[in-house]
């Protein structure tokens, strides 16, 4: 315990804490939530759906960041408070044993709840990265064989037989 | 979400939004394809998990893959292109009818009749004079030829629209076994109508099939709940379900000429074609052309009939010694009306001349003619009868194969005719200068090729006698049509309704092109592919993703700070 520690304000800055936490996760609740109908919207190619949930992922990624702020600054707070050497890169896992008895097992409650929130949307996030990576790569072959390589697949002739996909590139004599 | 789960979530998303650009890969490909129908993917997300603080989705399915067709604007652009590939057909037929009446290189029909007229001319104001009498023949046999030649012209034509129109049966048939074929696939893919309008490919291929099966005969298409179509041509049915009616080509012929009827070959049934290029070619080769050699026969028979009535009772500067008739009659003993003579009698008679050479002395017996009651033999009778009685040289006789053969056994007693008011002598061929009944079968007589001094130019009014050939050089002017035309006439009205009809298919084909443009342009803009579209949505899906893709990483230092400091 710090020589300087002020069991007051450490309490106080415990329960802000909490809070921030419970908010923080919050945020990624509903950020899981975006980040899902993002996912829909990205293999059902609704573009539409796509733009809204980029703008609402945006504005919840900003709030994430204030409340991530907030989260330094009380985690700074209580690292000095508690005589941390570097309170600046205090973890809240080294915070909960400073803590009086209902604050810590609270603070532990909202972080435990809040990795397991980070999980899920750390997953739901690469799992979003690999279609857009996909994708991307499947528009790029067809953008490619639009413009520069050959005919996709076979058409049918006038006569409603089926023609070769062998033939060279109509595209290319179209575009030509 | 089990690992399980999120694997089969990534394996429906992924291959939802791969068939998704598929497709439009798929419509690239096709963009100048005929009849393609663009295709565009509906998806559908599969059930989602419940989570406690969220619904996380578990992927997304492809509900069906859509053709974008509008049934009404494909059935009208069939009928559409039905209406156009007659009237093309039509048109054909009637530019190159045209050309075979086209007059204007100065050698045809028009020409001969004149050449011929003017040369009867020529023989009036020279009557004995050889050299006209020779280029009579000749532009008598010139005027025959170019009615051959025409005659042999439409009924080639005639040929060849049945040799199309049995291309056409073909092609019906080999496009009915298709279609059929294509129906037994679409119901085997849509599982017999459970899953309607998802085979496209084979949808798209059958309406390809059915729009060129309709240029060769116009359809109804009636689609039924398994996703089959029937076919109907008129009230005929073509194509039910997986089966097909096989048309057959039965040969038969019309006069001269090898045709082909169209029939079914289950029940024998005639096949009628009511629209389409078939129709066409069965108008053209049995209404129209038909209708044109008719009008071509009435001109040459006319002409036939006309010059032969003067000339067989004119005189040449020698006169007849013996004389068979042209037509043959099947029964001697079968009344004129009945004997199916080429040109009309009625009763009347004629006057049979007997002349004797050593001093001139003329002597005329009277042949009445009862049509009813007067067979070919009678008429032979009747001669031997009066000439023969006075005349024991002149005798009268039907041949074997039913002639009439009137004679004289003493070549300084000949004989002429005059006065035939009952038509018979040129129903019989008698004497004529034409020999035939119609455009295939008209001739100069042989007899006069080998003697031209037996062409009647005169009357029996001696040197310089022209009675006859101004009589036939009148014919040039007269109205011996039912409307009053003259020969010319009468070919220019037919030539002017050539004209005028092949004008009218050349504004209806024009007219219905554009139709059919305006609709097919329809049909593009609904159904079509626009490939700059599709480069478009390839694009846009490209800008989409990569602003998908903005906060990723953002998202990945944000948890990554936070599993570190919590």
């Amino acid at each position: 315990m710090n020589p300087n520690s002020d069991p007051l304000r450490l309490r106080v800055c415990g329960e802000d804490l909490c809070e921030n936490l419970d908010r923080l996760r919050e945020l990624h609740e509903q950020l899981l939530e975006v980040l899902a109908a993002k996912e829909e919207a990205l293999v059902a190619v609704k573009l539409d759906e796509l733009s809204s949930v980029r703008e609402e992922e945006e504005s919840l990624l900003h709030k994430v960041i204030d409340e991530e702020k907030q989260r330094l600054l009380l985690t700074e707070e209580i690292g000095d408070l508690i005589g941390h050497p570097t309170p600046a890169k205090v973890r809240v896992a080294d915070i909960v044993a400073h803590l009086p008895g209902e604050i810590s097992g609270r603070l532990s409650g909202s972080r435990d709840r809040l990795r397991e929130v980070a999980s899920q949307l750390g997953k739901q996030n690469r799992t979003n990265r690999a279609l857009i990576e996909h994708s991307l790569g499947h528009i790029q072959v067809f953008l490619s064989r639009l413009v520069n390589e050959e005919m996709l697949g076979a058409g049918y002739a006038s006569d409603g037989h089926e023609a070769g996909g062998d033939g060279g590139s109509r595209l290319l004599d179209r575009m030509g | 979400m089990s690992l399980f789960s999120s694997l089969n979530m990534a394996r429906l998303a992924l291959g939802a939004h791969q068939t998704a650009i598929q497709t439009i890969g798929q419509n690239i490909a096709n963009a100048t394809t005929e009849g393609y129908a663009r295709q565009r993917v509906q998806m559908t997300p599969t059930p989602s998990d419940d989570l406690v603080f969220a619904q996380l989705g578990t992927g997304v399915r492809v509900s069906r893959i859509e053709r974008i067709v509008d049934e009404h604007l494909e059935s009208t652009l069939r009928d559409s292109r039905s209406d156009l590939s007659n009237l093309t057909e039509q048109n054909r037929i009637w530019s190159l009818t045209e050309s075979i009446y086209n007059d204007l290189g100065g050698g045809g029909l028009s020409a001969a009749m004149g050449g011929f007229f003017d040369a009867v001319q020529d023989l009036s104001l020279n009557p004995d004079d050889p050299t006209a009498r020779a280029l009579l023949l000749q532009q008598g046999e010139s005027l025959a030829e170019t009615l051959h030649f025409m005659d042999s012209r439409i009924r080639d034509l005639r040929a060849g629209l049945d040799e199309d129109l049995q291309g056409s049966v073909l092609d019906v048939n080999r496009l009915s076994r298709e279609i059929a074929a294509l129906n037994r696939a679409i119901i085997a893919a849509e599982d017999g109508g459970i899953n309607r309008d998802t085979a496209n490919d084979l949808r798209t291929r059958r309406d390809v099939l059915l729009g060129t099966l309709a240029e060769q005969v116009d359809i109804r298409v009636l689609e039924n709940s398994t996703g089959g179509v029937q076919v109907l041509a008129g009230s005929e049915m073509l194509v039910f379900d997986g089966r097909s009616r096989e048309l057959t080509l039965v040969p038969t012929s019309d006069g001269d000429i090898s045709l082909h009827e169209v029939r079914f070959a289950d029940d024998g049934a005639r096949f009628q074609a009511v629209g389409g290029r078939l129709d066409a070619l069965q108008e053209g080769r049995d209404a129209l052309l038909p209708d044109l050699r008719r009008e071509l026969d009435e001109i040459a028979g006319r002409m036939i009939s006309e010059v032969n009535a003067i000339h067989s009772t004119g005189e040449g500067l020698t006169r007849l010694s013996e004389i068979l008739s042209g037509t043959a009659v099947t029964d001697r003993n079968a009344p004129l009306s009945g004997a199916n003579l080429p040109f009309s009698i009625e009763d009347g008679g004629f006057t049979l001349q007997v002349v004797t050479e050593a001093n001139g002395a003329r002597e005329s017996f009277r042949i009445d003619i009862d049509t009813a009651g007067m067979s070919l033999a009678d008429l032979a009778e009747q001669v031997n009868l009066t000439a023969g009685a006075s005349h024991s040289e002149i005798s009268a006789a039907v041949t074997a194969d039913g002639r009439l053969l009137i004679r004289s056994s003493d070549p300084g007693v000949t004989f002429t005719f005059r006065d035939d008011d009952s038509g018979v002598l040129t129903a019989l061929g008698i004497n004529g200068l034409f020999t035939g009944t119609n455009a295939r079968d008209i001739a100069v007589s042989d007899t006069l090729l080998a003697d031209a001094s037996l062409v009647s130019a005169g009357s029996g009014g001696g040197p310089g006698d022209n009675t006859s050939a101004l009589e036939i050089a009148a014919l040039r002017d007269k109205g011996v049509f039912a409307a009053g035309n003259t020969f010319e006439g009468q070919y220019l009205a037919l030539i002017g309704e050539i004209g005028v009809h092949a004008a009218e298919a050349r504004n209806h084909l024009s007219n219905q092109g554009a139709i059919t443009q305006a609709i097919q342009n329809q049909r593009e803009s609904l159904s079509g592919v626009n490939i700059d579209e599709e480069a478009i949505s390839l694009i846009t899906y490209q800008r989409a993703y990569q602003a998908a893709a903005r906060f990723l990483s953002v998202i990945d230092q944000l948890l990554e700070t936070l599993i570190n400091s919590v």
